[in-house]
Protein backbone atom coordinates (compact mmCIF):
# COMPACT_ATOMS: atom_id res chain seq x y z
CA UNK A 1 0.00 0.00 0.00
CA UNK A 2 1.09 3.66 -0.50
CA UNK A 3 -0.41 6.92 -0.56
CA UNK A 4 -2.04 8.50 -3.61
CA UNK A 5 -3.48 11.83 -4.79
CA UNK A 6 -7.05 11.50 -4.89
CA UNK A 7 -8.29 14.76 -4.59
CA UNK A 8 -7.44 18.40 -5.20
CA UNK A 9 -7.41 21.19 -2.74
CA UNK A 10 -7.87 24.33 -5.38
CA UNK A 11 -9.11 25.04 -8.93
CA UNK A 12 -10.00 27.75 -11.28
CA UNK A 13 -10.49 30.24 -8.97
CA UNK A 14 -14.01 31.49 -8.56
CA UNK A 15 -16.45 34.51 -7.08
CA UNK A 16 -19.06 33.47 -4.17
CA UNK A 17 -21.15 32.58 -7.81
CA UNK A 18 -18.79 30.70 -8.86
CA UNK A 19 -18.33 32.91 -11.83
CA UNK A 20 -14.72 33.09 -12.65
CA UNK A 21 -13.17 36.52 -11.98
CA UNK A 22 -11.48 36.72 -15.66
CA UNK A 23 -13.40 35.17 -18.01
CA UNK A 24 -17.45 36.05 -18.02
CA UNK A 25 -19.87 33.40 -18.33
CA UNK A 26 -16.79 30.59 -17.08
CA UNK A 27 -18.57 29.12 -14.20
CA UNK A 28 -16.97 25.94 -11.96
CA UNK A 29 -18.18 24.02 -8.76
CA UNK A 30 -17.14 21.61 -6.96
CA UNK A 31 -13.07 20.20 -7.10
CA UNK A 32 -12.42 21.90 -10.26
CA UNK A 33 -13.00 25.19 -8.51
CA UNK A 34 -11.32 27.49 -5.87
CA UNK A 35 -14.36 28.47 -3.84
CA UNK A 36 -12.93 28.79 -0.54
CA UNK A 37 -14.97 26.37 1.02
CA UNK A 38 -11.94 23.76 2.56
CA UNK A 39 -9.26 26.12 3.12
CA UNK A 40 -6.07 24.83 2.27
CA UNK A 41 -6.98 20.99 3.20
CA UNK A 42 -10.24 19.16 2.64
CA UNK A 43 -11.33 16.88 5.85
CA UNK A 44 -12.66 13.58 4.30
CA UNK A 45 -15.85 13.27 3.05
CA UNK A 46 -16.47 17.31 2.79
CA UNK A 47 -15.81 16.65 -1.13
CA UNK A 48 -19.91 15.16 -1.54
CA UNK A 49 -20.87 17.59 0.77
CA UNK A 50 -19.21 20.48 -1.71
CA UNK A 51 -20.49 18.63 -4.70
CA UNK A 52 -24.12 18.78 -3.26
CA UNK A 53 -23.60 22.57 -1.61
CA UNK A 54 -22.18 23.96 -4.59
CA UNK A 55 -23.67 21.92 -6.90
CA UNK A 56 -27.24 23.72 -5.95
CA UNK A 57 -26.05 27.42 -5.33
CA UNK A 58 -23.64 27.59 -8.19
CA UNK A 59 -26.45 25.83 -10.20
CA UNK A 60 -29.15 27.98 -9.64
CA UNK A 61 -26.16 31.06 -10.43
CA UNK A 62 -25.78 29.44 -13.90
CA UNK A 63 -29.36 29.41 -14.29
CA UNK A 64 -29.84 33.09 -13.54
CA UNK A 65 -26.90 34.24 -15.63
CA UNK A 66 -28.76 32.18 -18.75
CA UNK A 67 -32.02 34.09 -17.80
CA UNK A 68 -30.82 37.77 -18.49
CA UNK A 69 -30.94 38.61 -21.98
CA UNK A 70 -27.47 40.47 -21.54
CA UNK A 71 -25.33 37.29 -21.05
CA UNK A 72 -26.26 36.23 -24.62
CA UNK A 73 -22.96 34.51 -25.92
CA UNK A 74 -22.23 36.78 -28.34
CA UNK A 75 -18.52 36.11 -29.80
CA UNK A 76 -17.41 37.30 -33.14
CA UNK A 77 -17.14 34.17 -35.77
CA UNK A 78 -13.51 34.72 -36.81
CA UNK A 79 -12.56 34.31 -32.65
CA UNK A 80 -13.75 30.85 -32.73
CA UNK A 81 -12.54 29.95 -36.33
CA UNK A 82 -9.05 31.38 -34.67
CA UNK A 83 -9.13 29.25 -31.61
CA UNK A 84 -10.23 26.16 -33.61
CA UNK A 85 -7.19 27.07 -36.16
CA UNK A 86 -5.11 27.13 -33.54
CA UNK A 87 -5.91 23.90 -31.32
CA UNK A 88 -6.04 22.16 -34.41
CA UNK A 89 -2.73 23.23 -35.57
CA UNK A 90 -1.51 22.10 -31.88
CA UNK A 91 -2.91 18.33 -32.55
CA UNK A 92 -1.47 18.48 -35.85
CA UNK A 93 2.07 19.04 -35.20
CA UNK A 94 1.79 16.00 -32.79
CA UNK A 95 0.27 13.86 -35.42
CA UNK A 96 1.82 14.94 -38.59
CA UNK A 97 4.87 17.13 -36.88
CA UNK A 98 8.44 15.37 -36.55
CA UNK A 99 8.50 15.66 -32.59
CA UNK A 100 10.28 12.42 -31.27
CA UNK A 101 9.12 12.76 -26.95
CA UNK A 102 7.08 9.68 -26.22
CA UNK A 103 3.57 10.96 -24.23
CA UNK A 104 3.17 7.81 -22.07
CA UNK A 105 7.56 8.11 -21.05
CA UNK A 106 6.49 11.59 -20.40
CA UNK A 107 3.91 10.74 -18.27
CA UNK A 108 5.27 8.68 -16.43
CA UNK A 109 8.56 10.63 -15.26
CA UNK A 110 6.03 13.34 -13.97
CA UNK A 111 3.98 10.82 -12.01
CA UNK A 112 7.61 9.27 -10.04
CA UNK A 113 8.50 13.06 -9.61
CA UNK A 114 4.78 13.77 -8.14
CA UNK A 115 5.22 10.93 -5.98
CA UNK A 116 9.30 11.00 -5.27
CA UNK A 117 9.19 14.94 -4.65
CA UNK A 118 5.80 16.39 -4.32
CA UNK A 119 4.23 13.97 -2.00
CA UNK A 120 3.00 13.95 1.34
CA UNK A 121 6.41 14.89 3.41
CA UNK A 122 7.89 17.62 1.43
CA UNK A 123 11.67 19.65 1.24
CA UNK A 124 12.68 22.36 -0.50
CA UNK A 125 15.48 20.95 -2.38
CA UNK A 126 13.17 18.54 -3.81
CA UNK A 127 10.69 20.33 -4.65
CA UNK A 128 13.19 22.69 -6.63
CA UNK A 129 15.07 19.89 -8.17
CA UNK A 130 11.05 18.54 -8.70
CA UNK A 131 10.65 21.88 -10.63
CA UNK A 132 13.33 21.84 -12.70
CA UNK A 133 12.87 18.48 -13.95
CA UNK A 134 8.92 19.36 -14.82
CA UNK A 135 9.96 21.94 -16.45
CA UNK A 136 12.38 19.84 -18.98
CA UNK A 137 9.82 17.60 -19.30
CA UNK A 138 7.26 20.51 -20.13
CA UNK A 139 9.69 21.55 -22.52
CA UNK A 140 10.15 18.12 -24.29
CA UNK A 141 6.03 17.68 -24.31
CA UNK A 142 6.13 19.95 -26.71
CA UNK A 143 7.75 17.80 -29.33
CA UNK A 144 5.38 14.69 -28.54
CA UNK A 145 5.15 13.25 -31.54
CA UNK A 146 2.09 10.66 -32.05
CA UNK A 147 2.85 7.49 -34.10
CA UNK A 148 -1.35 6.50 -34.49
CA UNK A 149 -2.44 8.48 -36.93
CA UNK A 150 -5.70 7.53 -36.65
CA UNK A 151 -8.55 10.06 -36.64
CA UNK A 152 -11.89 9.65 -34.26
CA UNK A 153 -10.90 8.30 -30.93
CA UNK A 154 -6.90 7.66 -30.71
CA UNK A 155 -5.90 6.92 -27.29
CA UNK A 156 -2.26 7.94 -27.92
CA UNK A 157 -3.60 11.45 -29.09
CA UNK A 158 -5.66 11.92 -25.83
CA UNK A 159 -2.59 10.75 -23.51
CA UNK A 160 -0.37 13.54 -25.81
CA UNK A 161 -2.89 16.43 -25.30
CA UNK A 162 -3.36 15.38 -21.52
CA UNK A 163 -0.01 14.82 -21.20
CA UNK A 164 1.34 18.52 -22.02
CA UNK A 165 -1.92 20.20 -19.60
CA UNK A 166 -0.81 17.23 -16.84
CA UNK A 167 2.53 19.14 -16.96
CA UNK A 168 1.27 22.56 -16.28
CA UNK A 169 -1.03 21.33 -13.60
CA UNK A 170 2.07 19.49 -11.90
CA UNK A 171 4.21 22.46 -12.21
CA UNK A 172 1.40 24.76 -10.88
CA UNK A 173 1.18 22.64 -7.37
CA UNK A 174 4.84 21.80 -7.58
CA UNK A 175 6.23 25.51 -7.97
CA UNK A 176 3.70 26.98 -5.72
CA UNK A 177 5.18 23.74 -2.87
CA UNK A 178 8.27 25.45 -3.08
CA UNK A 179 7.81 28.70 -3.09
CA UNK A 180 5.44 28.31 0.15
CA UNK A 181 8.18 27.99 2.96
CA UNK A 182 5.17 26.91 5.56
CA UNK A 183 3.42 23.96 6.55
CA UNK A 184 -0.75 24.44 6.11
CA UNK A 185 -3.26 21.89 5.67
CA UNK A 186 -2.39 19.28 3.22
CA UNK A 187 1.05 20.93 2.25
CA UNK A 188 3.68 20.03 5.03
CA UNK A 189 7.32 20.83 4.88
CA UNK A 190 10.16 18.97 6.69
CA UNK A 191 11.99 22.12 6.71
CA UNK A 192 8.99 24.26 7.26
CA UNK A 193 7.05 22.53 9.79
CA UNK A 194 5.08 25.52 11.09
CA UNK A 195 2.37 27.28 10.07
CA UNK A 196 3.37 30.70 9.73
CA UNK A 197 -0.01 32.63 9.30
CA UNK A 198 2.01 36.32 9.71
CA UNK A 199 3.27 35.64 6.58
CA UNK A 200 1.57 32.75 4.45
CA UNK A 201 -2.77 33.11 5.41
CA UNK A 202 -2.77 33.96 1.86
CA UNK A 203 -3.83 31.43 -1.29
CA UNK A 204 -1.75 31.24 -4.17
CA UNK A 205 -2.63 31.85 -7.58
CA UNK A 206 -1.20 30.09 -10.53
CA UNK A 207 -1.61 31.71 -14.01
CA UNK A 208 0.13 30.49 -17.29
CA UNK A 209 0.66 33.92 -19.10
CA UNK A 210 2.79 32.86 -22.21
CA UNK A 211 2.52 29.29 -24.43
CA UNK A 212 5.86 29.55 -24.14
CA UNK A 213 6.25 29.69 -20.15
CA UNK A 214 7.77 26.81 -18.34
CA UNK A 215 6.52 28.45 -15.42
CA UNK A 216 3.29 29.74 -13.99
CA UNK A 217 3.44 33.51 -12.54
CA UNK A 218 2.53 32.91 -8.66
CA UNK A 219 0.31 35.36 -7.34
CA UNK A 220 -0.76 35.84 -3.51
CA UNK A 221 -4.09 36.78 -2.17
CA UNK A 222 -4.21 37.71 1.30
CA UNK A 223 -6.85 35.88 3.86
CA UNK A 224 -8.87 39.24 5.57
CA UNK A 225 -8.83 38.07 9.42
CA UNK A 226 -10.11 40.98 10.61
CA UNK A 227 -14.00 39.50 8.56
CA UNK A 228 -13.45 36.07 10.09
CA UNK A 229 -16.15 33.97 12.23
CA UNK A 230 -13.62 31.82 13.38
CA UNK A 231 -9.66 33.74 13.23
CA UNK A 232 -7.58 30.82 12.73
CA UNK A 233 -5.88 29.57 15.88
CA UNK A 234 -5.14 26.11 17.84
CA UNK A 235 -6.97 23.32 16.02
CA UNK A 236 -7.92 21.18 19.73
CA UNK A 237 -4.93 19.02 18.97
CA UNK A 238 -1.16 18.57 18.41
CA UNK A 239 1.22 20.99 19.37
CA UNK A 240 0.54 24.89 20.03
CA UNK A 241 3.23 24.93 17.32
CA UNK A 242 2.38 28.05 14.80
CA UNK A 243 3.00 31.93 13.62
CA UNK A 244 0.19 34.17 14.74
CA UNK A 245 -1.37 36.44 11.99
CA UNK A 246 -0.90 39.89 13.77
CA UNK A 247 -5.04 40.53 13.40
CA UNK A 248 -6.01 37.40 15.00
CA UNK A 249 -5.67 38.09 18.85
CA UNK A 250 -7.84 41.28 18.43
CA UNK A 251 -10.44 39.22 15.93
CA UNK A 252 -10.76 36.34 18.59
CA UNK A 253 -11.26 38.83 21.53
CA UNK A 254 -14.01 40.79 18.47
CA UNK A 255 -15.61 37.31 18.09
CA UNK A 256 -16.21 36.62 21.65
CA UNK A 257 -17.30 39.91 22.47
CA UNK A 258 -20.13 39.54 19.48
CA UNK A 259 -20.61 35.56 21.34
CA UNK A 260 -21.38 37.33 24.88
CA UNK A 261 -23.23 39.81 23.45
CA UNK A 262 -25.98 37.17 23.00
CA UNK A 263 -28.98 37.15 20.27
CA UNK A 264 -30.59 34.29 18.43
CA UNK A 265 -28.09 32.63 15.73
CA UNK A 266 -29.13 34.78 12.83
CA UNK A 267 -28.31 37.59 14.85
CA UNK A 268 -24.99 36.35 15.87
CA UNK A 269 -23.96 34.76 12.00
CA UNK A 270 -24.89 38.35 10.86
CA UNK A 271 -22.58 39.95 13.39
CA UNK A 272 -19.65 37.62 12.97
CA UNK A 273 -20.13 37.00 9.37
CA UNK A 274 -22.84 37.77 6.64
CA UNK A 275 -23.48 35.89 4.09
CA UNK A 276 -26.82 35.20 3.22
CA UNK A 277 -26.83 38.37 0.76
CA UNK A 278 -24.57 36.50 -1.56
CA UNK A 279 -27.02 33.73 -1.84
CA UNK A 280 -28.97 32.81 -4.87
CA UNK A 281 -32.26 34.50 -3.25
CA UNK A 282 -34.28 31.60 -3.33
CA UNK A 283 -31.60 30.00 -0.90
CA UNK A 284 -31.96 32.81 1.53
CA UNK A 285 -34.77 31.42 3.89
CA UNK A 286 -34.41 30.64 7.30
CA UNK A 287 -34.13 27.13 7.65
CA UNK A 288 -36.56 24.81 9.50
CA UNK A 289 -34.70 22.62 12.47
CA UNK A 290 -36.20 20.07 14.80
CA UNK A 291 -35.92 22.64 17.85
CA UNK A 292 -36.82 25.43 15.53
CA UNK A 293 -40.28 24.05 13.96
CA UNK A 294 -41.98 25.93 11.50
CA UNK A 295 -45.81 27.05 11.84
CA UNK A 296 -47.44 25.93 8.29
CA UNK A 297 -47.22 28.78 5.74
CA UNK A 298 -44.55 30.73 7.96
CA UNK B 1 4.49 -16.55 3.19
CA UNK B 2 4.16 -16.29 -0.17
CA UNK B 3 6.84 -17.51 -2.31
CA UNK B 4 8.24 -14.84 -4.11
CA UNK B 5 11.08 -17.78 -6.04
CA UNK B 6 7.98 -18.69 -8.11
CA UNK B 7 8.34 -17.09 -11.67
CA UNK B 8 5.23 -15.45 -12.45
CA UNK B 9 2.50 -16.70 -15.14
CA UNK B 10 2.85 -15.47 -18.74
CA UNK B 11 -0.03 -14.07 -20.32
CA UNK B 12 -1.65 -14.32 -23.87
CA UNK B 13 -4.41 -11.36 -24.12
CA UNK B 14 -6.14 -11.72 -27.31
CA UNK B 15 -7.73 -8.37 -27.77
CA UNK B 16 -10.33 -8.43 -31.10
CA UNK B 17 -9.37 -4.97 -32.51
CA UNK B 18 -11.19 -2.93 -35.03
CA UNK B 19 -11.04 0.57 -35.69
CA UNK B 20 -14.61 1.99 -37.40
CA UNK B 21 -13.15 5.05 -37.93
CA UNK B 22 -10.25 3.64 -40.26
CA UNK B 23 -11.07 3.18 -43.97
CA UNK B 24 -10.67 -0.41 -44.79
CA UNK B 25 -9.50 -1.84 -41.19
CA UNK B 26 -10.58 -5.25 -40.90
CA UNK B 27 -11.62 -7.02 -37.36
CA UNK B 28 -9.14 -9.08 -36.01
CA UNK B 29 -7.67 -10.58 -32.86
CA UNK B 30 -4.39 -9.45 -31.44
CA UNK B 31 -2.35 -10.89 -29.12
CA UNK B 32 -0.19 -9.52 -26.91
CA UNK B 33 2.22 -11.43 -24.39
CA UNK B 34 2.25 -9.98 -20.31
CA UNK B 35 4.25 -10.98 -17.24
CA UNK B 36 1.48 -11.23 -14.73
CA UNK B 37 1.80 -9.17 -11.61
CA UNK B 38 0.58 -10.01 -8.09
CA UNK B 39 -3.17 -8.44 -7.37
CA UNK B 40 -3.27 -8.06 -11.29
CA UNK B 41 -6.56 -6.78 -12.71
CA UNK B 42 -7.42 -6.82 -16.53
CA UNK B 43 -7.52 -3.19 -16.44
CA UNK B 44 -3.89 -2.73 -14.65
CA UNK B 45 -3.17 -5.54 -17.80
CA UNK B 46 -4.80 -3.13 -20.41
CA UNK B 47 -2.90 -0.34 -19.50
CA UNK B 48 0.55 -1.81 -18.92
CA UNK B 49 -0.34 -2.66 -22.62
CA UNK B 50 -0.96 0.66 -23.79
CA UNK B 51 2.02 2.26 -22.13
CA UNK B 52 4.17 -0.26 -23.33
CA UNK B 53 3.58 -2.14 -26.40
CA UNK B 54 0.27 -1.01 -28.17
CA UNK B 55 -0.63 3.53 -27.55
CA UNK B 56 -3.54 2.41 -30.04
CA UNK B 57 -5.50 -0.08 -28.18
CA UNK B 58 -8.74 1.23 -27.74
CA UNK B 59 -10.51 0.64 -23.99
CA UNK B 60 -12.64 3.01 -21.80
CA UNK B 61 -12.23 3.34 -17.75
CA UNK B 62 -12.00 6.15 -15.23
CA UNK B 63 -12.51 5.03 -11.66
CA UNK B 64 -10.61 1.76 -11.48
CA UNK B 65 -12.78 0.47 -8.43
CA UNK B 66 -16.46 -1.07 -10.28
CA UNK B 67 -18.09 2.25 -9.93
CA UNK B 68 -17.99 4.39 -13.19
CA UNK B 69 -19.49 1.34 -15.30
CA UNK B 70 -16.89 2.58 -18.16
CA UNK B 71 -14.79 -0.90 -18.70
CA UNK B 72 -17.57 -3.53 -19.15
CA UNK B 73 -16.44 -6.15 -21.83
CA UNK B 74 -16.58 -9.41 -22.87
CA UNK B 75 -14.15 -11.83 -21.17
CA UNK B 76 -13.51 -14.96 -22.50
CA UNK B 77 -17.08 -14.57 -23.83
CA UNK B 78 -18.83 -13.14 -20.06
CA UNK B 79 -19.76 -9.48 -20.02
CA UNK B 80 -17.75 -8.30 -16.74
CA UNK B 81 -15.84 -5.19 -15.51
CA UNK B 82 -11.98 -5.35 -16.16
CA UNK B 83 -11.38 -3.46 -13.15
CA UNK B 84 -12.96 -5.80 -11.14
CA UNK B 85 -11.21 -9.28 -12.87
CA UNK B 86 -8.30 -10.61 -11.41
CA UNK B 87 -6.16 -12.30 -14.11
CA UNK B 88 -5.16 -14.93 -11.57
CA UNK B 89 -9.11 -16.04 -11.61
CA UNK B 90 -8.50 -16.83 -15.46
CA UNK B 91 -6.60 -19.04 -17.44
CA UNK B 92 -2.95 -17.83 -18.99
CA UNK B 93 -4.79 -17.22 -22.33
CA UNK B 94 -7.31 -14.35 -22.21
CA UNK B 95 -9.66 -13.58 -24.83
CA UNK B 96 -11.52 -9.80 -24.90
CA UNK B 97 -13.66 -8.59 -26.88
CA UNK B 98 -16.23 -5.17 -26.83
CA UNK B 99 -19.21 -5.55 -25.30
CA UNK B 100 -22.50 -6.30 -28.09
CA UNK B 101 -25.49 -4.54 -28.46
CA UNK B 102 -23.59 -0.76 -28.45
CA UNK B 103 -22.39 0.90 -30.59
CA UNK B 104 -18.34 -0.06 -31.40
CA UNK B 105 -16.43 3.01 -31.02
CA UNK B 106 -13.18 1.38 -31.43
CA UNK B 107 -11.20 -1.78 -30.26
CA UNK B 108 -13.13 -2.62 -26.29
CA UNK B 109 -14.59 1.10 -26.19
CA UNK B 110 -18.02 1.01 -26.70
CA UNK B 111 -20.99 3.66 -26.42
CA UNK B 112 -23.21 2.51 -23.68
CA UNK B 113 -23.29 6.41 -22.70
CA UNK B 114 -25.68 7.10 -25.85
CA UNK B 115 -27.71 3.64 -25.56
CA UNK B 116 -28.16 4.63 -21.26
CA UNK B 117 -29.44 8.40 -22.20
CA UNK B 118 -31.82 7.15 -25.00
CA UNK B 119 -33.52 4.39 -22.37
CA UNK B 120 -33.62 7.24 -19.70
CA UNK B 121 -34.76 9.43 -21.80
CA UNK B 122 -37.52 6.86 -22.65
CA UNK B 123 -38.43 5.30 -18.91
CA UNK B 124 -37.76 9.23 -17.33
CA UNK B 125 -35.87 7.60 -15.12
CA UNK B 126 -35.47 10.50 -12.65
CA UNK B 127 -37.66 11.28 -9.35
CA UNK B 128 -41.28 12.76 -10.67
CA UNK B 129 -42.73 15.31 -7.96
CA UNK B 130 -46.18 15.22 -6.91
CA UNK B 131 -45.34 18.94 -6.57
CA UNK B 132 -43.40 21.41 -8.57
CA UNK B 133 -41.78 23.42 -6.34
CA UNK B 134 -40.19 21.87 -3.12
CA UNK B 135 -39.94 23.98 0.20
CA UNK B 136 -36.14 23.90 0.68
CA UNK B 137 -36.47 25.64 4.25
CA UNK B 138 -38.74 22.78 5.59
CA UNK B 139 -37.06 19.48 6.78
CA UNK B 140 -37.67 16.94 4.21
CA UNK B 141 -39.89 14.24 4.76
CA UNK B 142 -38.48 11.01 6.07
CA UNK B 143 -38.23 7.71 4.71
CA UNK B 144 -37.95 4.48 6.94
CA UNK B 145 -34.80 3.40 6.99
CA UNK B 146 -35.02 0.04 5.51
CA UNK B 147 -37.36 2.02 2.53
CA UNK B 148 -33.96 3.84 2.04
CA UNK B 149 -31.92 0.80 2.03
CA UNK B 150 -34.16 -1.13 -0.70
CA UNK B 151 -33.71 2.19 -2.49
CA UNK B 152 -30.03 2.47 -2.13
CA UNK B 153 -29.62 -1.29 -3.53
CA UNK B 154 -31.02 -0.71 -6.46
CA UNK B 155 -29.49 2.79 -7.15
CA UNK B 156 -26.29 0.85 -6.78
CA UNK B 157 -26.54 0.09 -10.68
CA UNK B 158 -23.67 1.85 -12.75
CA UNK B 159 -24.93 1.62 -16.46
CA UNK B 160 -22.10 -0.65 -17.17
CA UNK B 161 -23.92 -2.52 -19.75
CA UNK B 162 -22.95 -6.07 -18.52
CA UNK B 163 -26.90 -7.07 -18.45
CA UNK B 164 -28.04 -5.86 -21.98
CA UNK B 165 -24.73 -7.57 -22.95
CA UNK B 166 -25.59 -10.77 -21.31
CA UNK B 167 -29.76 -10.68 -22.75
CA UNK B 168 -31.17 -12.80 -25.09
CA UNK B 169 -33.57 -10.51 -25.89
CA UNK B 170 -31.51 -7.00 -26.25
CA UNK B 171 -30.03 -9.20 -29.29
CA UNK B 172 -33.52 -9.74 -30.69
CA UNK B 173 -35.12 -6.52 -30.29
CA UNK B 174 -33.18 -3.26 -30.70
CA UNK B 175 -35.61 -1.18 -28.54
CA UNK B 176 -35.65 -3.48 -25.28
CA UNK B 177 -34.80 -1.56 -22.29
CA UNK B 178 -33.37 -4.58 -20.92
CA UNK B 179 -32.70 -5.40 -17.08
CA UNK B 180 -30.78 -2.06 -16.44
CA UNK B 181 -34.28 -0.23 -17.36
CA UNK B 182 -36.45 -2.28 -15.39
CA UNK B 183 -34.46 -1.79 -12.48
CA UNK B 184 -34.53 1.52 -12.71
CA UNK B 185 -38.34 1.26 -13.09
CA UNK B 186 -38.56 -0.60 -10.00
CA UNK B 187 -36.19 1.84 -8.09
CA UNK B 188 -38.45 4.79 -8.80
CA UNK B 189 -41.76 2.84 -8.21
CA UNK B 190 -40.26 2.36 -4.57
CA UNK B 191 -39.41 5.51 -3.92
CA UNK B 192 -42.17 7.77 -2.10
CA UNK B 193 -41.38 11.17 -3.52
CA UNK B 194 -42.21 9.57 -6.98
CA UNK B 195 -45.82 10.39 -7.79
CA UNK B 196 -45.97 7.91 -10.79
CA UNK B 197 -48.77 5.22 -10.26
CA UNK B 198 -48.47 1.44 -11.74
CA UNK B 199 -51.05 2.85 -15.02
CA UNK B 200 -47.88 5.19 -15.45
CA UNK B 201 -45.22 2.64 -15.20
CA UNK B 202 -47.41 0.38 -17.33
CA UNK B 203 -47.53 2.79 -20.18
CA UNK B 204 -43.67 2.58 -20.02
CA UNK B 205 -42.72 -0.98 -19.98
CA UNK B 206 -46.18 -2.77 -20.43
CA UNK B 207 -44.83 -4.45 -23.24
CA UNK B 208 -42.69 -6.44 -25.29
CA UNK B 209 -40.19 -3.75 -25.89
CA UNK B 210 -40.30 -3.40 -21.42
CA UNK B 211 -41.24 -6.30 -18.96
CA UNK B 212 -42.91 -8.43 -20.99
CA UNK B 213 -39.71 -8.67 -23.58
CA UNK B 214 -38.20 -10.69 -20.76
CA UNK B 215 -37.62 -14.24 -21.61
CA UNK B 216 -36.24 -14.97 -17.58
CA UNK B 217 -33.48 -16.42 -19.46
CA UNK B 218 -31.93 -14.33 -16.61
CA UNK B 219 -28.18 -13.68 -17.74
CA UNK B 220 -28.76 -10.19 -16.69
CA UNK B 221 -28.49 -11.69 -12.94
CA UNK B 222 -25.82 -13.66 -13.25
CA UNK B 223 -23.53 -11.23 -15.13
CA UNK B 224 -24.41 -7.62 -13.02
CA UNK B 225 -20.98 -6.68 -11.20
CA UNK B 226 -22.60 -4.86 -8.62
CA UNK B 227 -25.11 -8.17 -7.94
CA UNK B 228 -28.21 -6.51 -8.13
CA UNK B 229 -31.40 -8.48 -7.38
CA UNK B 230 -32.38 -8.43 -10.75
CA UNK B 231 -34.00 -12.04 -11.00
CA UNK B 232 -36.41 -10.87 -8.50
CA UNK B 233 -37.27 -7.13 -9.19
CA UNK B 234 -38.37 -7.96 -13.03
CA UNK B 235 -40.20 -11.29 -11.45
CA UNK B 236 -42.04 -8.49 -9.34
CA UNK B 237 -42.49 -5.79 -11.74
CA UNK B 238 -43.93 -8.51 -14.32
CA UNK B 239 -46.75 -9.37 -12.02
CA UNK B 240 -47.26 -5.48 -10.96
CA UNK B 241 -48.14 -4.69 -14.51
CA UNK B 242 -49.82 -7.67 -15.48
CA UNK B 243 -52.39 -6.83 -12.74
CA UNK B 244 -52.50 -3.76 -14.60
CA UNK B 245 -53.10 -5.10 -18.17
CA UNK B 246 -55.72 -7.32 -16.74
CA UNK B 247 -57.52 -4.70 -14.70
Amino acid sequence: MRPAQHYTMGGLRTRPNGESPTLKGLFAAGEAACWDIHGFNRLGGNSVAETVVSGMIVGEFIADFCDKAENDLNVPIGLVHDLVDSERAKLDAMLEGSGAEDATELKVRMQNIMTDKVGIFRRGEDLKSAVEALQQLLERSRSIGVHYKAAGANPELVTAYRTQKMLKLALAIAHGAATRTESRGAHYREDYPRRNDAEWLKRTLATWRSDADTLPQLAYEALDVTKMELPPGWRGYGERDYVDHPDTAARAAEVEKIRQHGGDRYAIQQALMPFVHLLPERFRGRNERIDEPKAAGQ
Amino acid sequence: MKDTTTENRQLKISVLRYNPQVPGDRPRLQTYDLEEAAGMTLFIALNEIREKQDPSLQFDFVCRAGICGSCGMMINGRPGLACRTLTMNLGPEITLAPLPVFELIGDLSVNTGKWMRAMSERLETWVHMKQQEVDLTRIEERMEPQLAEEIYLLDRCIECGCCIAGCGTARMREAFVGAVGLNKIARFRLDPRDGRTDDDYYELIGDDDGVFGCMSLLGCHDVCPKNLPLQTRIAFLRRKMVAVGLK
